[in-house]
């Protein structure tokens, strides 16, 4: 449905997004993920035709989306502010969307904000944070749109409006077969939620990973030794010790197979115990683990 | 052209400024008209007891439509920032563009929906002016041609206007260089011609003679839109001479509609905050200024400490030449900086 294709973009000369290429197919819910400055939201950005790249193409249908505005009327943008909308009640926003978008179904947006107890005649502005980004979700939702891009659509809300919020998604992509793009800081949400998580770092794809295929590639273990660990496996290129208390090291080990893994087992440890993977150790795994987002 | 989400959206983003037009309109010539007639002619007709002709009905309130069509070029202007500039300085561009329509079309509505509102409140506004005329006791003086000149002689200079202001929104990052910008060069042909003559007199020595004989100097006028402005109400009352001045305007539409459409679809928003929008244009620009402002004070300068010009050309050079090299490099190093920064208004 939607294709990247080796997209770079500059700002101030710098560049911000670097050959970046990926596709993505209907009923799914791609993250992005990435540190402060990334690129997620200029990726966002330029996916959506607001800035122009320096090269390469995003197709939507494919039709360029930025030679072709038009396609973009099948998908929707919600940025990470509702600032444009403060001055509207939300059934004047929902009149205007329905005015851009063919398909907007105004029953469906009514249910919804019936659903979420929104008002509907009170400006937007008088809304708390939460209230604003449920708003904006139910309307860009109620456009019907196959595609829709979130910037961090979490930001700010209370954990019960999260909680909300992230069920709605799931179950917006599992009835009505639309696809979301979601950039985030919340690792826990996006490994919730999505199928497939980009690893954005200094404006190139680092990783795309699969999330049902994470548990296949990637292994997480305790491990502890009698004697001293052995150095010659702690310094294999696939092999990341993310702690150590006392003489217990948890490690994580990128392998399709399970060779490595046996090379531990050889060693006889005292301890040898496989835990439960989560997109946190991946991020520790490919990014350097800062916890800074 | 018409979109009805787009109108909407344009509508409402600019919705203040554009029910000022009416507004302003209405007050000078219609609300100020009908004072004048019947707080001032009237009782002048009592007092001197004679009669007004019909030229001098009309030219009483030329000074209304003087300050009418100032304060629409002041309005328009600010139109043209509310439409552009403003919108760069918030999310409202990002959202403008994520919409799915070109963004020839949206530029297209911007233009479209202020020479509508702009049209629509002279023609109101003329309407009301003939009528508060006609239920006066100078109905017989009613003349439906000075109406006509007015409205179109006024629609004409200030699309021109607003074409230029939205094409300076262009090409600007911020509404307070979009609208600054707009106010410059709609006298900068007239000033520029100023001091590049100074420079050739000094230089050369040659006397183009008294300024405005000059043809040239007539062109210069007839492309600054700021002569026009404040000048229609010369030329609703000389029409004859008038219409052959009025391709400088036509000029601005024709020229600034397509270039502006051209800039907007090239425009990067990476680059909003920042006086010029194109990277291509800022070195231009910045040289372009540092020259006018060497121009400038090197004129200032020999004005300053020459108070006789027609002295020999070696004592007008000295001044001439300080000035123009001190003004240029400081200009350069002032615009340096200010290139750089990111305006948030």
């Amino acid at each position: 449905m939607l294709s990247v294709k080796q997209l770079s973009k500059e700002m101030d000369g710098r560049p911000t997004l670097r050959d970046i290429s990926f596709e993505v197919g209907r009923s799914s819910i791609t993250g992005l993920l990435g540190r402060n400055g990334a690129g997620k939201t200029t990726l966002l950005r330029t996916i959506t035709g607001i800035l122009d790249p320096e090269d390469g193409c995003v197709e939507f249908e494919g039709k360029d989306v930025h030679r072709t505005p038009e396609c973009r009327h099948n998908f929707v943008y919600v940025p990470d502010s509702t600032e444009v909308f403060v001055g509207y009640t939300p059934d004047e926003w929902a009149r205007f969307y329905a005015a851009i978008y063919p398909n907007f179904d105004m029953e469906y947006y009514k249910h919804l904000m019936e659903r979420f107890d929104l008002p509907r005649q009170k400006k937007v502005k008088h809304f708390s944070k939460g209230m604003k980004a449920l708003t904006a979700m139910v309307v860009a939702f109620s456009t019907r749109a196959s595609l829709i891009l979130l910037d961090e659509p979490t930001n700010g809300l209370d954990p019960i409006v999260k909680k909300q919020v992230l069920a709605y998604l799931v179950e917006e992509v599992a009835e009505s077969g639309t696809s979301l793009i979601i950039s985030s800081h919340h690792l826990e949400e996006i490994e919730r939620i999505a199928d497939t998580v980009i690893w954005l770092k200094e404006g190139r794809i680092e990783e795309v990973t699969v999330l049902e295929r994470l548990k296949d590639t990637l292994h997480k273990l305790q491990v502890v030794f009698k004697d001293e660990a052995p150095s010659h496996l702690f310094n294999r290129s696939n092999v990341k010790v993310i702690s150590k208390v006392g003489r217990v090291y948890t490690v994580l080990i990128e392998e399709e197979g399970t060779d490595t893994l046996r090379l531990f087992e050889e060693e006889d440890p005292l301890l040898f115990e496989a835990m439960p993977i989560r997109l946190e150790d991946l991020f520790d795994f490919k990014l350097g683990g800062e916890r800074h987002v | 052209m018409f979109n009805h989400a787009l109108w909407m959206k344009e509508y409402r983003q600019a919705k203040p400024v554009l029910w000022m037009l009416p507004v302003i309109c209405l007050l000078f010539m219609g609300v100020a008209r009908g004072f004048v007639i019947w707080n001032k002619l009237i009782p002048y007709e009592g007092m001197y007891n004679r009669d007004l002709t019909a030229e001098s009905f009309y030219s009483a309130s030329y000074g209304l439509l003087f300050m009418r069509n100032c304060a629409l070029a002041g309005l328009i202007v600010l139109l043209a920032t509310s439409f552009i500039g403003m919108e760069r300085r918030n999310l409202l561009n990002d959202f403008t563009f994520s919409l799915p329509f070109s963004r020839r079309r949206i530029f297209m509505v911007k233009w479209g929906i202020g020479v509508t509102f702009l049209a629509a409140s002279l023609f109101a506004n003329e309407v009301v002016d003939a009528l508060v005329i006609l239920l006066s006791p100078f109905s017989d003086h009613f003349n439906v041609l000075y109406h006509i000149k007015d409205f179109a002689f006024t629609i004409i200079v200030l699309t021109g206007l607003y074409t230029f202001a939205l094409f300076v929104g262009t090409v600007t990052g911020s509404a307070f260089a979009q609208a600054i910008l707009t106010a410059i060069f709609s006298i900068f042909p007239v000033g520029f011609m100023t001091i590049l003559m100074f420079f050739v007199y000094v230089n050369f020595r040659w006397d183009a003679g008294h300024v405005f004989s000059n043809p040239i100097f007539q062109v210069m006028m007839d492309m600054s839109l700021f002569f026009h402005v404040v000048g229609i109400r010369e030329g609703v009352e000389n029409a004859g001479v008038y219409i052959a001045h009025m391709w400088g305007p036509l000029l601005y539409t024709a020229l600034f509609l397509p270039l502006g459409l051209y800039c907007y679809q090239r425009n990067r928003l990476e680059y909003n905050g920042r006086i010029i929008l194109f990277r291509q244009l800022q070195a231009v620009f910045k040289a372009g200024v540092a020259l006018c402002f060497a121009l400038a004070i090197g004129m200032f300068f020999t004005i300053l400490f020459v108070p006789d010009l027609d002295r020999s050309p070696n004592a007008l050079l000295l001044p001439y030449y300080f000035g123009f090299i001190g003004g240029g490099l400081v200009t350069l190093i002032v615009m340096g900086r200010l290139m750089k920064v990111r305006l948030k208004v």
